[in-house]
């Protein structure tokens, strides 16, 4: 067995693991009105639990790869919010130099497990249905893979903080994010700021009450940042970039319910060196709250 | 050892239809209806932790919520000893913001602290007349104090025990 395959057995044994786990009954109620891409304020109340399943396809210029992942919250109090999420399964590793970004903003990068405290510090309700809110986001990581993008990736932290505004007819959040990996025998994966923006609306077609489903389109965007990483104690020269994508998502809510799917496309790409070019990422998240 | 017969009074099948006609009578009065106002609330989700949420709590027969008109309606079952607190404590704690509330209660009236009253099993609620439309409140003050009623009233966002009346039914 190559190196290769070896690294793909492992980490399928690794996903199987992690299924079990994800099929144990960890309760779960999620995101809830946001949206799939982009930071949003959470919406678990006091003692309830969400778990979202998620797969995401990232296509580049040397192939598409394929991903899943499950992220689970638990609302500790109505304003702190403890989340865990962990990877199912990845071809990502098959890329020689995929792309740094995270699963979604509020979520891990590939290969992570990240636990995450969300404190939603500012909260105004200004009317039926309406509410104005700010959450800072803190979380640790460990990786599930001994080197990412050829570099020893060690554990990481990320900081994010987003504001916006939720209604029944409109929603709109604003958050930005930065992401440390520490370092590993002289290598460390470079760092990610991120800032994301999200416009949604609910049109009238879909402005029915509950229990009937929920229905709002979001536009997304997310700019990235990723710093070069080090290797042997090394800069990396040719790594790094800016990288900015827009797209649109659904999301319907039915009950305890929730489906979700967007795709971002690049807007923009600075990207150093050889690495290759993004063309696209889509994502669909299935939600169960109980 | 032989244990010893227990011998009934005559007239215990006739005290057990008493009490329980006078325990019928005297059932305890308590919130039958809620009608919750909560601003916050903005998805399906929300709504459904929120249905549930106030589902478990004692004595709830039925919750319907409504995230367009933003409220929640409770219908209680008799005798529940429910508050209007504990619904609202349901409500912040799943992250929003509890306004008035109109009531159905039923309770018995008594005057103390220099206000009418009503009481219940889980609550003594200090009665306030209407800026408005006096009817019910005149009617209310020339009920004799002890008797028992049912009174629809508003409850202000920042009490729960402060009900502004608007109609009574003896």
């Amino acid at each position: 067995m190559n190196r290769r395959a070896s690294r793909v057995c492992h980490a399928s044994g690794m996903s199987a693991r992690l299924w079990i786990i994800g099929l144990l009954p960890v309760c779960a109620a999620a995101e809830g009105h946001g949206p799939a891409f982009g930071l949003a304020t959470p919406t678990l109340g006091r003692g309830q639990w969400s778990s979202d399943t998620l797969v995401m396809a990232l296509g580049t210029d040397a192939g598409t790869s394929l991903m899943t992942r499950e992220w689970v919250g638990y609302g500790l109090t109505e304003d702190l919010q403890a989340t865990l999420s962990f990877p199912l399964s990845s071809t990502i590793d098959r890329q020689m130099h995929p792309p740094r970004t995270r699963f979604g903003a509020m979520m891990g990068a590939f290969g992570d497990v990240e636990a995450s405290l969300l404190w939603r510090f500012q909260r105004v309700a200004p009317d039926v249905g309406a509410r104005l809110e700010s959450t800072l986001m803190v979380g640790g990581s460990i990786p599930t893979e001994l080197r990412r993008r050829g570099v020893r990736v060690g554990p990481g932290v990320n900081v994010a903080a987003v504001t916006g505004y939720a209604s029944r007819t409109v929603y709109g959040w604003v958050g930005a994010g930065w992401q440390r990996y520490a370092e590993r025998d002289g290598d460390r994966l470079g760092d990610l700021p991120y800032v994301s923006a999200v416009f949604g609306w609910r049109p009238p077609l879909f402005q029915h009450d509950y229990p009937r489903p929920d229905w709002r389109v979001f536009a997304e965007s997310i700019a990235e940042f990723p710093r070069a990483d080090r290797r042997g104690g090394i800069t990396r020269p040719d790594d790094g970039g800016t990288r900015i994508l827009l797209g649109p998502s659904l999301l319907g809510l039915y009950g305890q319910w929730g489906v979700e799917a967007g795709v971002l496309f690049p807007v923009r790409q600075e990207m150093r060196g050889t690495q290759p070019e993004e063309r696209f990422r889509a994502k669909a998240v299935f939600t169960w709250w109980f | 050892m032989k244990n010893k017969p227990v011998h009934f009074h005559p007239r215990f099948p006739l005290l057990i239809v008493l009490m329980l006609l006078f325990g019928a009578a005297g059932s305890p009065a308590a919130l039958l209806e809620v009608e919750q106002v909560i601003w916050g609330m903005d998805c399906a989700p929300c709504a459904y932790g929120m249905q549930r949420g106030l589902e478990k709590l004692p004595g709830v027969e039925k919750v319907t919520v409504s995230l367009n008109r933003g409220n929640a309606t409770l219908m209680l079952a008799r005798g529940n000893k429910l508050s209007l607190s504990a619904i609202r404590r349901v409500v912040n704690e799943g992250g929003f913001t509890s306004k008035e509330a109109t009531v159905l209660v039923e309770g018995t009236l008594h005057a103390g602290g220099g206000h009418l009253r009503l009481r219940t099993e889980g609550a003594d609620y200090a009665l306030t007349p209407p800026a408005a439309d006096p009817v019910a409140w005149n009617k209310l003050r020339q009920t004799e104090t002890g008797a028992k009623l049912t009174i629809r009233g508003r409850l202000p966002a920042d009490s729960a025990n402060e009900i502004t009346v608007e109609d009574v039914a003896p």
